[in-house]
């Protein structure tokens, strides 16, 4: 009967959570693939509840709801005052003439405070919203850093298992699923509290048959309503597991396009992805067909309740039981309660996303990395930096990856591995910097165990040139510094990079790039060749001066000269670190002070150059291989 | 913290280009696939009328409720009335819900049919367009962007469309109840105007730095991510958990402004509604006392004033779906504009500028052909000049040469992934150009250095959808190229999984099944991009003798990188900076003292005959 504006506090498009509720849209950056299990050691990391992350909130939570309050009262009034004048004017109606100067000027004067109780409102509102919508938005900035750190220290074994993408859309959709029932959950919540606890206290106060028979439907709503929002769920994640599947076909048809071309299959992935497409279609409008239902369900009935007014309170004031202003105010406060009704269902559905997106959010928070320090670690004055393994076995998935590896490299000696693809390798010297978690007295580094060193420690001994050369969006300056420790000046920055950039054999690239030093290489380095790629990451590792140098095949794309002239431009610099090379080019390791050969994770021989030639064993025979294709320019 | 600032505003830069909230172009291709659906929409969009209409009836019958029954102290009729009630209710609702359904499978079944259309058509795309593209640009215009015009169906246009048409019934009805009162309620709707303008401004700025600072947030994030071992390596993971404080802060401090202007503009626009209920109380209220009016009316202007504010309340939302999905759309009709295809025609060449020798035309025994062929993948910048090359049928020709000398840019151009600058290559004395790339590439099998799988199952990968590869078939090219050992060092033979890209298998092992797949295709001509070599005899005899099973009796090119595969050759073609040095059989070429002849003697040299030598 009244304006339904003097109603609650609901936000946005009503009955459609994943619209701008709070007035902002985020635009997902991954569609959100269904969650995978992850190892959940609880630990008592992150806030894990609901309450120690509220707590810091809790001023701006309590400030807002007082004012929340305060908006719904002055609401209220507006209902109460309207009643006053409408039944002056009732008055009127039946009787013209007498008083008719007073009944104006009291409808007047309730108009007026009408205006003013709207413009307080109107103050009060906008603050009550920025408090409880602001402390929502902290809770979420609360929870990605926790959440960015966390994952900073996380192991590379769970990243195999979860992908960047899987990730990604925790820290995106999750964490907005989760702020919406921080802010605008809660918000609604309490607004529906109060609006129900003073609004039902209200029509009582003015009719406690009306206002029974008024709420009776509303039980039965409730029990419907949670019925149906538990239907939107089940949709709701289905049609996002399946638009997670529907991305993943697609990248694999981009990934795999010159496969897709090459062997003719366009129609084959045109097919399978339409059938993608069709399946997400479906569940995408069985959605739309539970979604759209709810809003309508519950404005019904809250509309019903204006009806069962009109017609039950109708008569009551025919029957000269209530008064015609004592309905329109019944009235009023009954529309009132209809905007937080028809809220509920969305409010539902809120929380139930939120909630299970917390629960997703809180996984992988808990679960614990399984590479980290000790307890009460502290830095350990080390003596020189040599390496030592003993005994190393790594079993993954059931295979035996390395099987009683042993090495020892003095400070300042040259270890170099080799062995073809999958013969531990790589495993191997992932030990050395903790990649790989290994057993108490198995990795020893500057004569300690590495589990006795704090790993930011251990990593800083470290220059690790990995195989795959990842580099950020930066210049290539930038990239090459990326190691170097915090607060050195500029001056010697440069200093160290440039010194970098020369023995990784780049000055002559850089001078052949746009910008030189200052040009900048997209995601994974995108317009560098392999080759140059790999001597930028090379470069990043040297300029940090590292004790320990680690190259993982860190020159496979450059051809056999270059790569000469680089280790040659190293060998000084290796003379005064340990280092350790991991190379498929037997020409490259010639000069080291140890030569290990890898075989199915073991051993198979070890000793310098000439003696592995003289024993005539694996090592020569690929030897000769290699230098005799090298002659002919061809690659290997 | 500069260099992160520098590079992450690279990102936000791109992400602010803000598009018009409602371009007609856009809007007419995008009605192109609606309009298979048009009937569905006519009839949704004919329902808002009759949704309107039985919600203005309700005021209405309020109003005659309490004028001719409740005020009165008359009972009978109103049971009629209330009954009507009801029904203009579950009509409304009813009707409500069968649009917003409609409307709602209009949009997904056109968006499906661009999606669909969008996905054909980049995989129609030529191989340069997928060099130069990123993936991630691609998944975010074949995903989000088609996920927010969809959204455009179900919370924008159709439902604006319903609030003008609600809002016209509402004030044509309250002009014929009563003008004058009418006319007055109407003065809010310049002052709303005002004030929408204002915020209109101040929200689609704050808008605009929240899509930018959330750009740079998942940007740090997908770079940071990715990159995680480097980042822990280095021992950099606290400095970088600052550069994200950073970038983190930027996005709650853009969220907080626009969280400022919603509420202001939602408490303002409750404001105004409420005084013009106030206003209109006073103005009515005085005509009442003078008898001009019925109390019923007022009653009645109230509630419709009410419904009319209601809509107002959500424009701000849709206003700022319509702007997303403009710029979606913008993006993902830029795809299906591109025409670069993968077809001879379409690629910018120029007409072979020699007729294809004579000698290949007429001879049957010639299966593939070079005649005078130039191509760069930058035209100026040549890799093949002028290269004219014979390949005999069943003939095995191996390429060597330094890196950059074109090896892998011969074996391209031969399944037409891309087009010479000059010059024709021709199969079987058919010029590829008068060839369709699909039958093309079904003479033409390539096996890459990097073998790509897809995930799925080890059998999947081998057959690639072929009705004609059935388990035993599959088997049986595995065991000709020894890739047999793969299928059986997996408990679940063919149908091991495989993960994304084959992670699970080791080189040697992808190489295999590439072999396998290849093989299972039976090509007419094989091109063979060998991988380095592994120093694992045993794994590298497995192989070899799998490379020797492929190239039996077909005609072959192999990019060679194994002395055992040069040696096998019937030819050799060594290439230097584009072009043919040197070319010959075996002997041939030992006896020119070239290159080839350095290499024997070095291995004289040492003395060791080697493995070759014994074979």
């Amino acid at each position: 009967m009244f304006h339904r504006t003097a109603a609650g506090e609901i936000d946005g498009t009503i009955g459609r959570p994943s619209a701008s509720v709070d007035g902002v849209v985020d635009t997902p950056a991954v569609p959100a693939p269904a969650p995978r299990s992850s190892v959940a050691q609880s630990i008592p990391g992150p806030a894990l509840d609901i309450g120690p992350r509220i707590r810091p909130e809790l001023g701006l939570l309590v400030a807002g709801t007082l004012l929340l309050a305060a908006t719904n009262a002055l609401g209220l009034t507006i209902p109460w005052l309207l009643k006053g004048a409408i039944d002056s004017l009732r008055d009127l109606q039946g009787h013209p003439g007498a008083g008719t100067r007073d009944v104006v000027h009291l409808v007047t004067v309730t108009a007026a405070l009408i205006a003013g109780a709207a413009i307080g409102q109107a103050v009060v509102r906008t603050f009550s919203r920025i408090l409880i919508f602001n402390a929502g938005r902290n809770v979420e900035y609360q929870l990605r850093q926790d959440l960015f750190w966390h994952l900073c220290r996380m192991d590379p074994a769970f990243f195999r298992r979860n992908s960047t993408g899987d990730v990604m859309s925790r820290m995106t959709n999750d964490l907005s699923a989760v702020r919406m029932l921080f802010g605008p959950g809660i918000l609604n919540v309490v607004n529906t509290a109060i609006v129900y606890v003073t609004g039902v206290w209200l029509l009582v106060h003015l009719s406690p048959w009306l206002t029974l028979v008024a709420v009776a439907p509303y039980p039965i709503l409730i029990v419907t309503a949670r019925l149906w929002s538990r239907i939107i769920y089940g949709a709701s994640r289905a049609m996002q597991d399946q638009l997670g599947t529907l991305s993943t076909a697609l990248q694999e048809d981009l990934a795999g396009i010159a496969v897709v071309k090459s062997y003719a299959l366009e129609e084959a992935r045109q097919a399978a992805f339409a059938r993608q497409s069709q399946g997400y279609l479906d569940r995408a409008l069985a959605l739309a067909r539970a979604r759209g239902g709810l809003t309508p369900l519950f404005a019904l009935f809250g509309a019903l309740g204006t009806l069962i007014v009109l017609w039950l309170g109708g008569r009551q004031v025919i029957e000269g039981k209530m008064t015609l202003g004592a309905l329109v105010a019944f009235n009023a406060y009954l529309v009132y309660l209809s905007f937080p009704t028809i809220a509920l269902g969305w409010i539902l559905a809120v929380w139930q996303r939120g909630l299970a997106a917390w629960v997703r959010v809180r996984e992988l928070l808990s679960t614990a990395p399984a590479i980290a320090d000790d307890e009460g670690l502290s830095a350990v004055p080390l003596g020189e930096p040599s390496v030592s393994i003993r005994d190393l076995r790594v079993v993954r998935e059931g295979r035996v990856i390395l099987d009683q590896v042993s090495v020892d490299i003095p400070a300042g000696g040259t270890l170099a591995v080799v062995g073809p693809t999958g013969s531990g390798k790589t495993t191997l010297i992932d030990a050395v910097p903790r990649f790989l978690e290994v057993p108490r007295g198995v990795v020893f580094v500057g004569g300690r165990d590495v589990h006795e060193l704090p790993l930011g420690t251990l990593r800083a001994l470290i220059g690790y040139a990995p195989q795959e050369a990842f580099l950020f969006s930066a210049t290539v300056g930038e990239n090459v510094a990326f190691g170097l420790p915090p607060g050195l000046d500029a001056e010697t920055r440069a200093r160290r990079v440039a010194r970098a950039v020369e023995a990784a054999g780049l000055s002559g690239d850089l001078a052949a790039l746009p910008d030189g030093i200052e040009t900048l290489v997209g995601e994974r380095g995108v317009t560098l060749s392999g080759g140059q790629r790999q001597r930028v990451a090379l470069a990043r590792a040297l300029a940090a001066e590292p004790a320990i140098l680690i190259l993982d095949d860190s020159l496979s794309s450059v051809d056999a000269q270059t790569e000469r002239d680089i280790l040659t431009r190293l060998a000084p610099i290796l003379r005064g670190r340990t280092s350790i090379l991991v190379s498929h080019r037997v020409a490259a390791v010639r000069r080291a002070d140890l030569i290990v050969v890898m075989d199915e994770g073991r051993v198979a021989e070890r000793g310098t150059h000439e003696q592995l030639l003289a024993a005539g064993g694996l090592y020569a025979s690929l030897y000769r291989e290699q230098l005799a294709a090298e002659a002919l320019g061809v690659n290997t | 913290m500069t260099a992160v600032r520098a590079r992450t505003e690279r990102v936000e830069k791109d992400a602010r280009k803000d598009g018009k909230t409602f371009d007609l172009a856009l809007m007419v291709r995008l009605s192109a696939y609606v309009r298979k659906y048009a009937r569905g929409l006519a009839v949704s969009i004919l329902l808002l009328p009759l949704i309107s209409a039985f919600e203005i009836a309700q005021p209405y019958l309020l109003k005659r409720a309490i004028d001719e029954h409740i005020a009165p102290h008359r009972l009978p009729g109103l049971d009629r009335l209330a009954l009507l009630y009801l029904l203009a209710l579950v009509g409304q609702y009813g009707a409500a819900f069968a649009h917003s359904y409609l409307v709602q499978v209009v949009g997904q079944r056109a968006m499906n049919d661009l999606r669909l259309a969008v996905h054909r058509h980049v995989l129609r795309l030529c191989s340069a367009f997928f060099d130069r593209t990123p993936i991630g640009q691609l998944m975010t215009r074949m995903t989000n962007d088609i996920e927010a015009l969809t959204e455009l169906f179900a919370s924008g246009v159709i439902s604006l469309l319903g609030d003008v048409v609600r809002l016209g019934l509402i004030i044509a009805v309250m002009f014929r109840t009563d003008g004058r009162l009418a006319s007055f309620s109407m003065a809010a709707v310049p002052v709303l105007a005002v004030v929408a303008m204002l915020f209109r401004g101040w929200m689609r700025d704050a808008f605009r730095e929240i899509r930018a600072k959330l750009s740079r947030m998942n940007a740090f994030l997908q770079e940071h991510l990715s990159g995680i071992k480097v980042v822990q390596s280095f021992a950099q993971e606290r400095r970088v958990a600052d550069e994200f404080t950073e970038v983190n802060q930027g996005y709650r401090q853009a969220n907080a402004r626009a969280i400022a202007a919603d509420a202001a503009l939602y408490s303002v626009v409750e404001a105004i509604a409420s005084i013009a209920v106030a206003s209109l109380l006073w103005r009515g209220g005085a005509r009442i006392a003078a008898g001009g009016l019925s109390f019923g009316v007022l009653v009645q202007f109230v509630e419709y004033l009410g419904k009319f504010f209601a809509p107002l309340r959500d424009l701000s939302a849709k206003i700022t779906v319509m702007q997303q999905a403009m710029t979606a759309a913008e993006r993902v009709f830029g795809i299906l504009d591109n025409q670069e295809l993968d077809e001879p025609g379409a690629a910018p060449t120029t007409m072979a500028s020699a007729p294809v020798e004579s000698v290949t035309a007429s001879d049957p025994s010639i299966a593939v052909s070079f005649a005078h062929v130039t191509f760069g993948y930058r035209p100026d910048k040549p890799v093949l000049r002028d290269l004219s090359l014979s390949i005999r049928r069943g003939e095995t020709l191996a390429v060597v040469g330094a890196s950059g000398a074109g090896k892998s840019t011969l074996i391209k151009l031969l399944p037409g992934l891309y087009h010479p600058q000059q010059g024709a290559i021709s199969i079987d004395g058919q010029d590829i150009r008068a060839l369709k790339p699909a039958e093309l590439r079904r003479r033409v099998v390539v096996v890459n250095q990097d073998v790509f799988l897809f995930a799925g199952t080890l059998g999947d990968n081998i057959g690639l959808g072929d009705p004609s590869a059935t388990p035993e078939a599959i088997a049986a090219a595995a065991r000709r190229v020894g890739a047999d050992r793969v299928i059986a060092s997996r408990p679940e033979g063919l149908a091991a999984p495989v993960l994304e890209r084959g992670a699970n298998f080791s080189a040697g092992e992808r190489q295999l099944i590439a072999f396998a797949r290849a093989l299972q295709r039976d090509p007419h001509i094989l091109v063979l991009d060998e991988a380095t070599a592994s120093v694992d005899p045993e794994v590298e005899r497995v192989i070899e003798r799998g490379i020797a099973a492929l190239m039996r009796d077909r005609t072959s090119i192999v990019i060679a990188h194994r002395l055992s595969t040069v040696r096998r050759a019937d030819r050799i073609i060594v290439l230097d900076h584009g072009a043919i040095a040197e070319e010959g059989r075996h002997d041939e070429l030992l006896a020119r003292d070239g290159i080839y002849a350095k290499l024997y003697r070095l291995q004289m040299q040492h003395g060791h005959p080697g493995r070759e030598a014994a074979e």
